[in-house]
């Protein structure tokens, strides 16, 4: 390593390649783009353990913004969909959300899957004042701040968790009951939800088995679960872990003791286990396909999801569209993009697409739904390749959801009046 | 200093290049912080010679302690930042003092399992780092006063100062790897036996790299909780090791501006890349593996030897041209001590699971002497004098020089005794220059940890070294790369390395192997010259020589001594006639 | 009766499991062990090679149906794409400067590119595997749980794999090939024996164990690309807790880990991550060789 004077050079050069390579884009960004077109911007986590979710999701944004867009679009402008992908990963979600917003200048901000994209897309967007809306489970209400422009019509934990415990209850499923979990924030909020709950129904909560977020083989944590003889026994996973996890429940026999729920499950986990696997397991769900043979809105939405895709759609895929829906709706109708405007059209906003009536509850942004809790069928009993549940009970979003002042809001003002 | 001052040109007009977009403005940033990442790492990797593969544990700790300081207890942002330094300094000794008694690949192993504690902590400490999610809700970041600065949603001010502080970290890392700790880095790089054989704890050595190492990247993990507003745990996944691996490799290890180029590339990719291309970590990983076969020293690496060799300096004169050696070696002549054995072995012994090398050897050296040691093939000679220094820990027996016992100490502390050695199989640092070979060998009376002003002002290191190369005729080829010398040439080197550290005892193991009988002839006369002044103990196959320079001699065979006495003595010896001497 | 709040028969049933997850993890490490122990070398694709053995048997079973077809097809295969990673690639390294560290660099390489190449082949999401029919159910309720066929059927997998591989190399003709062509190259090249072909032999020899490894685990996890992830350092840490380069270590490794493990998730649930790497470290500072491990071995 020589310190010759022929390092001038070689640092002009690097130092100029260097500056272009990363900041070549800034002039071809200046050309304006399509100014007449609305810009929803769309962050999911494309690449990593969630890419087939994530392309189910994309597809329902799709049917979404063409159903709005075929019904006048925005104040008569089209909506244009820009996807960036988060990789599954926070920092890159975060910047990918202000890239949208700074360079896009989009407007609206929609997608994250799981609470770490949902977490660092927020912070985002209230920086910049910007409406962010979420795909995945709705659990920023618990989490301390909250932003005002926060939304989602996804289920939060403690609505998962009350259905499932409420579901269990009216079903007489036995008093005992215990959790076998993964180890990080999104469960633990499951745990507290789960003994509230319980203690409102008078059955007894033994407490949880916690096993690491990546467990690939969950059979050391069984004997535990088993040591506690619940009568009822609720599995809150996620993935890969939950397919891990439910194979090996399935195998060691534990439904034959208790009865197990998954707090909630999707359809692409209960097709990566294979068939037969949720044999006998409950699950909670925001939505089911099934649902298309109860609401037309939903036969309609079925049919152009396997058109597009070619599969049946999951469950996440119906809070997918609403979110969309319901946000570019709402700003149509208030013929305002600005976000304060649209904010406050959001709180209470009642509606219906593609399951029961639902609402935003002002107060806190939660969207009072149903849940749908199904029971996994045998092998055998499938009719295709993705019949694998009948829904069992919906239980009402009145019951189960857990009140403004549980939480720590002000019942009586609007979320966007209280921070 | 030219590089310099373009290096600040360049940084300080950089954002006109981003359009002062926030956004570009951010990504710059990152890049100036990862490349600093890169830097650190590559001390590690490039200078000093040790892969690791844990270095998410010093940028993650780093970045989360930093960012707890500032989001749960409001502490100044300067504060925060020099206690994530220090928090990567910390990581990486711990690190350092757990792996460094391996080497090499099971090194980096170890470094890589270890550093996954580090993430499952902060996985499972989910309170206080925010687990899985990151950890956000950092306070709006200003400098303290007087300066009081906002950073927060000022990207142009936050680039700027972490720009400079970057730039700050850059020029100490230089002035690190110029001073002499960061020679002596080089050295044991280039070659670890022989820098311990010099004197240097290479074990320390290392240990110091890691902490400068450790250090560097713990500054890049605080200004990179600043740059982003946000720790993510990818900051401390066993990725992040990789990462940084790519990002060193890219632009090429052992330079300085590579690793900024590398981590440019590297986010090039990650962000860019990755809009058109769905997979684009084939193309990364296809990247990569291309960059290890065919262009090693990364792009900068490759950019600078292309246009650095050609400023190389001149070749010096042809073979065959070594001058006689005029003067001797050492600053005056050395005090016979006459009466005492400088060094003696007692009952020394050596065995290798059934084999004996070196049985019960009782061996005396007077001072002043010049011994000779014959043997066939397999008699032990070479190693009975990796007994004598230090590099094999002897089986039994005991080894006391100048009175001292000194069994079982280590290779390097032998040598700063006043032991030296010189190797029957060519042991220089072949990727120095000659006359750095030289210099770091006398470096090590002087000074080893030393880490601030230029290596090259030691002027007595360097009048030494100097000195020793015009008696050895290599003044002309100071420049050369010692691996590009001939090997009568690299012998002489042998002999010089040796000489350089001042011994008061030298042993050279087959000085005149492979050399023509002209190089033999000035080597010999050169070694007798020597002996006045230190006291010598040669390992020779040539007969001529023995016979000519040596004071006495040792036979050693089976690992035994079979005869001592002097040259006479020894040629008519039966039993060294009817063994060795074909007679 | 309880010990520390468990009754008797649920420890029963957790060193069970500890005993058959120790040997899964056995199976998993003895390519990497074996391959360190003759080249030297620690195969940073390891791991890849593991998921490639699933895939490999996912095909099978997908193109013929039969799980003990694919559990032939798998280290057949990959053994191949494994010597040819070794001809095609690592070969060009030896013998050049920093040898040891281009290796390790050059696999990683691959280590990133692979996974992507099987995203882009069979797609993102995993692929189920079922345990083949013959092997399901239960054999006998052990405490709170059935044990599965399957887990026994792993156990003796283990069993009768071992004294095989041990036959193979200390007993046979082409183990003492092996064994001498990577230990001392200029004396066996001498010899006559054709010392490139070995390495590539060796190298495919223990490719072959971890896609073994793959199949025979992939009806018990998710097979995804990503699957080869953790498994490098898994090993490793099996390896350099019972000792690198011999079959006890091997052995011992695994099952102290395995029961490890399962005595964590039962006791001290919040511990299961880290409780291996402490195992690690604490072996480091204590007996740096390993339990089993020869002398000298971990030395560059």
């Amino acid at each position: 390593m020589s310190l010759t004077s022929r390092r001038t050079i070689l640092k002009t050069l690097a130092g100029a390649g260097a500056a272009t390579a990363v900041s070549g884009f800034p002039f071809v960004n200046r050309l304006a783009l399509g100014a007449s077109t609305i810009k929803l911007g769309v962050v999911v986590p494309m690449t990593g353990p969630m890419a087939l979710e994530a392309q189910e999701m994309l597809a329902a944004t799709q049917i979404a913004v063409e159903d709005v867009n075929a019904a006048g679009g925005v104040m008569g402008r089209k909506v244009e969909t820009v996807i960036r992908d988060s990789e599954f990963k926070p920092e890159v979600a975060k910047r990918k959300a202000t890239e949208l917003i700074e360079v896009e200048k989009a407007p609206f901000l929609v997608g994250a899957i799981v609470g770490f994209e949902g977490i660092a897309m927020a912070e985002v967007g209230c920086k910049n004042d910007v409406i962010v809306s979420f795909f995945g489970q709705n659990f920023l209400t618990v989490k301390g701040k909250m932003c005002k422009y926060q939304f989602g019509n996804n289920l939060t934990p403690y609505q998962t968790a009350a259905a499932a415990a409420h579901f269990v209850s009216e079903q007489k499923m036995g008093k005992r009951w215990h959790m076998l979990a993964n180890n990080y924030s999104w469960p633990q909020m499951f745990e507290r939800a789960y003994s509230l709950v319980a203690k409102q129904v008078g059955a007894d909560w033994t407490g949880v088995t916690w096993a690491p977020l990546g467990t690939r083989d969950f059979l050391p944590f069984l004997p535990k679960v088993a040591a506690a003889k619940a009568d009822v026994v609720f599995i809150t996973t996620w993935a890969a872990d939950q397919v891990a996890c439910a194979k090996q429940v399935q195998e060691f026999g534990l439904a034959k003791q208790a009865r197990v729920i998954h707090s909630i499950t999707e359809l692409t986990f209960a097709e990566a286990a294979g068939a037969g696997v949720y044999e006998n397991f409950y699950s909670g769900m925001p939505w089911y396909w099934h649902l298309k043979d109860k609401f037309p809105a939903a036969k309609r939405y079925y049919d152009r999801h396997v058109a597009l895709r070619k599969r049946a759609p999951s469950g996440y895929t119906a809070s997918t569209y609403s979110t969309v829906r319901l946000l570019l709706e709402t700003a149509n109708e208030v013929k305002s993009l600005e976000t304060d405007k649209v904010t406050r059209a959001l709180e209470g906003r009642k509606f219906q697409y593609l399951k029961g009536p639902e609402q935003i509850r002002a107060c806190d942004h939660v969207n009072i739904q149903d849940v749908y809790l199904c029971k996994g069928k045998p092998a055998g009993a499938m009719k295709d390749a993705w019949d694998f549940f009948d829904i069992v009970q919906a239980v009402s979003g009145e019951s189960t959801s857990e009140s403004c002042e549980g939480e720590g809001f002000d019942p009586k003002k609007p979320l966007s009046q209280q921070i | 200093m030219r590089g310099l001052l373009l290096a600040a040109l360049v940084l300080a007009t950089a954002p006109l290049y981003a359009d002062y977009t926030p956004f570009y403005l951010g990504l710059l940033t990152e890049v100036l912080v990862f490349g600093l990442f890169a830097l650190a790492y590559d001390v590690l990797l490039g200078h000093a010679g040790v892969l690791s593969l844990g270095h998410s544990a010093f940028l993650g700790v780093a970045a989360y302690t930093t960012g707890i300081l500032l989001a749960r207890y409001r502490a100044p942002l300067e504060l925060s930042l020099l206690a994530g330094a220090l928090g990567g300094l910390l990581t990486s000794l711990i690190l350092g003092i757990l792996v460094l008694r391996k080497r090499g690949v099971y090194l980096a192993m170890l470094t890589l399992a270890l550093s996954q504690v580090f993430y499952y902590i902060v996985l499972m400490w989910t309170p206080v780092t925010g687990g899985t999610d990151g950890l956000g809700n950092l306070p709006i970041l200003y400098l303290s006063e007087p300066l009081g600065w906002r950073l927060s949603k000022r990207p142009i001010t936050r680039y700027y100062v972490i720009a400079a502080l970057i730039f700050l970290a850059m020029l100490a890392i230089r002035h690190l790897l110029y001073s002499p700790l960061g020679r002596v880095m080089r050295a044991v790089k280039a070659n670890e036996t022989r820098a311990a054989a010099c004197g240097y704890d290479t074990r320390r050595i290392r240990l110091a790299a890691f902490a400068v190492s450790g250090l560097f990247s713990g500054l890049a993990g605080a200004l990179l909780t600043v740059a982003l507003e946000f720790v993510p745990i990818e900051n401390i996944h066993w990725q992040m090791s990789g990462a940084v691996l790519i990002m060193a490799l890219f632009g090429g290890t052992g330079t300085l501006l590579g690793p900024f180029v590398g981590a440019g590339v590297f986010i090039w990719m990650r962000d860019f890349l990755s809009k058109y291309l769905e997979y684009w970590e084939v193309f990364v990983g296809g990247a990569f593996v291309l960059i290890v076969l065919f262009l090693p020293d990364g792009i900068v690496g490759s950019l600078a030897r292309l246009v650095g060799r050609r400023g190389a300096a001149p070749v010096g004169a042809a073979e065959g041209q070594l001058p006689e050696p005029e003067r001797l070696a050492s600053a005056g002549p050395r005090p016979h001590g006459g009466d005492g054995r400088l060094l003696e072995s007692r009952g020394l012994t050596k065995t290798f699971g059934g084999l004996t090398a070196v049985n019960g050897v009782d061996f005396q050296v007077r001072a002043g002497e010049l011994r000779s040691v014959i043997g066939p093939n397999g008699a032990g000679k070479t190693t009975f004098f990796n007994l004598l220094t230090g590099v094999l820990p002897p089986s039994g027996g005991r080894i006391l020089f100048k009175g001292q016992d000194i069994t079982g100490l280590p290779a390097h502390a032998v040598s700063r005794l006043g032991i030296a050695r010189s190797y029957q199989v060519t042991n220089i640092f072949g990727d120095l220059t000659v006359f750095e070979n030289v210099r770091i060998a006398a470096q090590s009376r002087v000074t080893h940890y030393r880490f601030w002003g230029r290596a090259e002002s030691l002027a007595a290191v360097n009048a030494r070294a100097e000195e020793i190369l015009r008696q050895l005729g290599l003044t002309g080829k100071r420049h050369a790369l010692a691996r590009e010398l001939s090997h009568g040439e690299q012998r002489y080197l042998e002999i010089g390395i040796a000489l350089a550290t001042d011994p008061d005892f030298l042993l050279l193991d087959e000085p005149t192997a492979g050399m023509s009988p002209d190089e033999t002839q000035r080597t010999a006369a050169f070694v007798r010259r020597l002996a006045g002044h230190v006291t010598i103990v040669v390992v020779e196959h040539d007969m001529e020589v023995v016979m000519g320079i040596s004071d006495r001699i040792t036979v050693l065979n089976y690992g035994e001594i079979l005869a001592e006495g002097t040259p006479a003595e020894i040629r008519e010896n039966p039993d060294v006639r009817r063994v060795y001497l074909k007679d | 009766m309880t010990l520390f709040g468990f009754p008797l028969e649920i420890w029963y049933t957790q060193l069970f499991i500890g005993l058959v997850n120790g040997c899964i993890l056995i199976l998993v490490a003895l390519g990497l062990s074996i391959v360190f122990g003759l080249m030297g070398i620690i195969n940073f694709a390891h791991g890849i090679f593991y998921m490639l053995g699933a895939y490999a048997g996912w095909l099978t079973i997908h193109l013929t149906g039969s799980f003990w077809l694919a559990l032939v097809a798998a280290p057949v295969s990959v053994g191949v794409i494994g010597a040819l990673v070794e001809r095609g690639v690592l070969k060009r390294i030896y013998g050049t400067k920093n040898a040891s560290f281009a290796g390790v660099l050059v696999t990683y390489g691959l280590a990133i590119m692979i996974p992507d190449l099987v995203r882009m082949t069979f797609g993102r999401p995993g692929k189920p595997f079922a345990v083949p029919e013959a092997l399901t159910g239960s054999l006998f309720r052990l405490g709170a749980i059935d044990v599965h066929g399957y887990r026994v059927f792993i156990l003796f997998v283990t069993a009768g794999l071992l004294p095989l591989l041990w036959l193979l190399l200390n007993r046979t003709n082409l183990g003492l090939v092996i064994r001498a062509g990577t230990s001392d190259n200029l004396m066996v090249q001498l010899l006559g024996i054709n010392v490139a072909r070995t390495w590539t032999i060796t190298y495919a020899l223990g490719a072959a164990l971890a896609a073994f490894a793959g199949v025979i685990t992939a009806p018990l996890v998710a097979v995804a690309p990503e699957m080869g992830g953790l498994v490098l350092i898994e090993c490793f840490i099996v390896t350099v807790v019972g000792g690198m380069g011999t079959f006890l270590g091997v052995v011992a490794g695994g099952l102290l880990i395995g029961e490890a493990l399962a005595l964590t998730g039962m006791l001290y649930d919040v511990l299961a991550d880290v409780v291996i790497y402490l195992a690690m470290a604490l072996v480091l500072l204590v007996r740096p060789r390993g339990l089993f491990g020869q002398e000298g071995m971990s030395e560059e």
